[in-house]
């Protein structure tokens, strides 16, 4: 038997749903070149739930730097109080042993990625590079029961790094992964996520590029 | 002059402007909350790898481990 599978608009029923909804949307992609940090705003809309930056080959211009991102709030960044974040799980492959640790409380977000594995182990100019994600979920949310005044942004770091090559007297066998969760932007008043920037923690980013995505609601 | 650039639907290619004062200010605090932040991560890594290190060694001893030496052994 064979036949061709098509939409079920218009149908009374069916166990296919119709075209047009869920998916990953593809919503701007920006290639970075000596920038000390790069915003991403206006993009967040009712459309869409989750987001996805997919961040590749970012690379700092010195040595040993820290991939941090803070959220914005009404078209600027924001660092106060309010923005606290945990970041648990974080793990390091390296030499056949993995180390984990948990960080948390702060009020900006990163992946403290010169703390694990070998010593000055952050990200380098001379690595080979890395791929990373930052999921956002809820960015405009607003309070809902049992607490409606306060909402939640849930965002997730992952990353991926393999093979680095020699640094600092370290043989090229060091492998990178992990992730890191929390709850970022306890924001009273229920305000809204307008984006989010990306820097390292000193320094300028001298490459990267980063692509955004959302989520279609279905 | 330090730049940074700002994706938006309107200027979806980048909008590269210099930081304000604010933020050159907001950028030499995060770097030196950075260099805080990871002094004490190393600090509790070390203090980690002794407690690891000594726990070790008791256990082999037979000796009795303080609290945080037991909490590098127990999942």
């Amino acid at each position: 038997m064979s036949g061709t599978v098509g939409d079920n608009t218009a149908r009374a029923s069916g166990v296919i749903a119709a075209a047009g909804g869920g998916g990953m949307v593809p919503l701007v992609t920006t290639v970075l070149s000596s920038q000390a940090s790069a915003s991403f705003d206006g993009y967040f809309t009712s459309d869409y739930d989750v987001y996805v930056y997919q961040i590749l080959n970012i690379v700092p211009a010195d040595n040993d730097k820290d991939l941090y991102f803070r959220c914005r709030v009404a078209n600027a960044d924001v660092s106060s109080a309010d923005y606290y974040s945990s970041l648990a799980n974080l793990r390091v492959a390296s030499g056949g042993s993995i180390s984990e640790n948990n960080v948390g409380g702060y009020r900006i977000a990163y992946i403290p990625f010169s703390n694990y594995g070998q010593p000055n182990s952050g990200f380098a100019t001379d690595r080979l590079k890395g791929f990373y994600t930052l999921t956002c979920y809820n960015p405009l949310g607003a309070g809902s029961a049992p607490n409606p005044t306060k909402a939640y942004k849930s965002h997730r770091w992952q990353y991926i790094h393999p093979g680095l090559p020699p640094y600092n007297g370290h043989e090229p066998t060091y492998y990178y992964e992990g992730s890191g969760g929390g709850t970022l932007g306890y924001t009273p008043g229920q305000s809204a996520l307008t984006g989010h920037t990306f820097y390292f923690n000193s320094g300028n980013i001298d490459t990267g590029e980063i692509t955004l995505y959302g989520l279609k609601k279905a | 002059m330090t730049t940074k650039i700002i994706i938006t639907p309107e200027n979806p290619k980048g909008l590269i402007v210099a930081l304000t004062a604010e933020e050159e200010a907001q950028r030499v605090a995060d770097a030196e909350a950075s260099v805080i932040a990871k002094e004490a991560r190393d600090a509790e890594d070390a203090q980690k790898a002794t407690d690891k290190a000594s726990a070790k060694a008791k256990l082999i001893a037979g000796e009795a481990l303080t609290e945080a030496e037991a909490d590098t052994i127990v999942i």
